[in-house]
């Protein structure tokens, strides 16, 4: 996809005219022609659909979905249009709005926390050693995730599942990047804590004989 | 191993009905879509995507995206200004603007103006381009504030009444005014030397069209869609006489079928044409033509102007 952010608008029947605009200038050109505004459901609400199930688990996914794209709608006249792509703001109002669903969260996260202590169906043969470890460690991973505070936990999870870089998290959470730095560190050692020691990997051979 | 990505194996799967989820999402998205109306945020502008796309136009970037971007018809090289013929019925159209009775308004009142429309719709494509169709041509009604205490105004299109509500500009109330966003009294305050007006509205332009291009669409919105004091009224057409590129088109017809004389600029293959009546050199509408397909790509016949006491009030 080419974000250029830029160029001029496409005419009506001129062949050769037709070309890829930023997210920025749909949103900008859905504040005079709001159904311009669907490209940016098209594009990026498959992995706000994700992200949303990831959190919340189905019955809610296409809940959030919904009410995620329709409130970024109805606030799209304050988009900074100097960001051409979208999808820090998106995953910053998804993210207010799976906060109106704390408790569902917390009953998914739980739920996930059981399953986690079952072993992956599939793929075993051909996972790699990292996997395997971390597999090992995913009852442990899930009460670390649980246990830790709910704006640390937000940004976590936009970092390790949305796989947002840290200047899109920031974006995302209206912090600053240094502010994810820190966050990121204090969760490292909080995770090294709570899994009994300074190294994942001995952690993990810890685990796996014990 | 980092402790962050180590969580990232605890992501639950994806669901299995993404498509069907999506697609409900989406209807839900399209009721939302269909009762927004274009025009609805900011107040009296245009849905012309020039304006709106051309601030962020860039020639170099767009042919870097692999896109043909037309060379305008002249460039600023060319100081002359507009053809010979232009200069002089834009002349002529002054003279005739200035010689209009200068309304009395009050600060209380509002500039109402009818018109009959059609503009350019561009809907996304899956394939990531826009398809652009003329809608099907309506009524459009503005009330807009003379004054610049930020009273909010009224657009009336598509069966609907929506509030003209202040752009962010509008927060430091009175509103200075500007030319994107003009008052009647803003226009009041304009400068009547047809030099000075035209360098205060390339002040303004925040473009990086050409800017020929961009001074004649500037120029255009307010002639369309507001209401000048006659002495501007006629700067605004002699500043138009400075703009070079700007020609002559002996013959054109309005969105009602009003035929006319066109004074015209020629951008990306799209001539804008602002149409005058032949008989009283009166501003009767604008229509964009794409000049290698002949097809219209926007229109605009004014049917009615005046001064009205609230907004939503009809001239009897």
């Amino acid at each position: 996809m080419v974000m250029d952010g830029a160029g001029p608008p496409p005419r009506a029947g001129q062949p050769g005219m037709e070309r890829l605009v930023s997210d920025a200038e749909l949103i900008e050109r859905s504040l005079r022609e709001p159904d311009c505004f669907g490209a940016i459901f098209d594009r990026h609400a498959g992995e706000i659909l994700r992200y949303a199930h990831a959190r919340l688990g189905p019955d809610l996914a296409e809940d959030v979905t919904g009410e995620t794209f329709l409130a970024a709608f109805g606030r799209r006249d304050r988009y900074d249009t100097s960001r051409p792509d979208a999808r820090p703001w998106l995953y910053g109002i998804a993210v207010r709005q799976i906060g109106t669903h704390r408790r569902a969260e917390a009953r998914y996260r739980r739920m996930l926390q059981s399953v986690a202590a079952e072993p992956l169906a599939g793929d075993i043969g051909d996972r790699c050693a990292e996997r395997a470890t971390a597999d090992r460690l995913r009852p442990r991973l899930a009460a670390v995730l649980s246990g830790l505070p709910r704006r640390d936990r937000e940004l976590l999870l936009l970092v390790a599942w949305a796989e947002l870089s840290y200047e899109e998290s920031a974006r995302a959470l209206g912090i600053t990047v240094s502010a994810v730095r820190s966050r990121l560190h204090r969760i490292r050692a909080r995770t090294r804590k709570d899994l009994g020691g300074a190294n994942p990997a001995h952690i993990a051979e810890e685990t796996s004989h014990g | 191993m980092d402790e962050i990505s180590m969580f990232t194996a605890l992501r639950p799967p994806p669901p299995d009905d993404t498509e069907a989820i999506r697609e409900r999402a989406r209807a839900r998205l399209d009721a939302a879509l269909r009762q927004a109306h274009p025009g609805a945020v900011r107040p009296a502008r245009r849905q012309r995507s020039r304006r709106r796309l051309g601030v962020l136009a860039a020639g170099a970037v767009a042919a870097a995206a692999g896109i043909a971007v037309a060379v305008p018809a002249v460039l600023p090289g060319n100081t002359s200004g507009a053809s010979p013929a232009a200069a002089r019925l834009l002349a002529k159209i002054a003279t005739a603007a200035a010689r209009q009775p200068g309304p009395r308004v009050r600060d209380s009142q509002f500039w109402y103006i009818k018109s009959w429309v059609a503009y350019q719709v561009c809907t996304y494509q899956r394939s990531g381009t826009f398809k652009c169709v003329l809608e099907k041509p309506h009524e459009r009604q503005t009330w807009a504030s003379v004054s610049n205490e930020c009273v909010t105004g009224l657009l009336r299109e598509y069966g609907q009444d929506t509030r003209l509500v202040f752009s962010s500009n509008y927060l430091h109330c009175p509103y200075r005014g500007g030319v994107h966003d003009p008052t009647y009294r803003f226009l009041q305050s304009l400068p009547t030397d047809p030099h000075a007006l035209l360098g205060l509205i390339e002040q303004e332009m925040q473009g990086q069209l050409p800017r020929p291009e961009e001074a004649f669409t500037t120029i255009g919105d307010l002639l369309r869609e507001a209401i000048a004091p006659p002495r501007v009224s006629a700067a605004l057409y002699r500043a138009a006489a400075l703009i070079p590129g700007v020609t002559v088109v002996a013959h054109a017809t309005d969105a009602i079928g009003r035929h006319g004389v066109a004074v015209a600029f020629t951008y990306q293959g799209v001539r804008s044409e602002w149409i005058f009546s032949k008989q009283t050199l009166q501003y009767i509408g604008e229509r964009d033509i794409n000049i290698a397909t002949g097809t219209t790509t926007g229109e605009d016949a004014v049917l009615q102007r005046a001064f009205v006491n609230h907004a939503g009030q009809v001239p009897g």
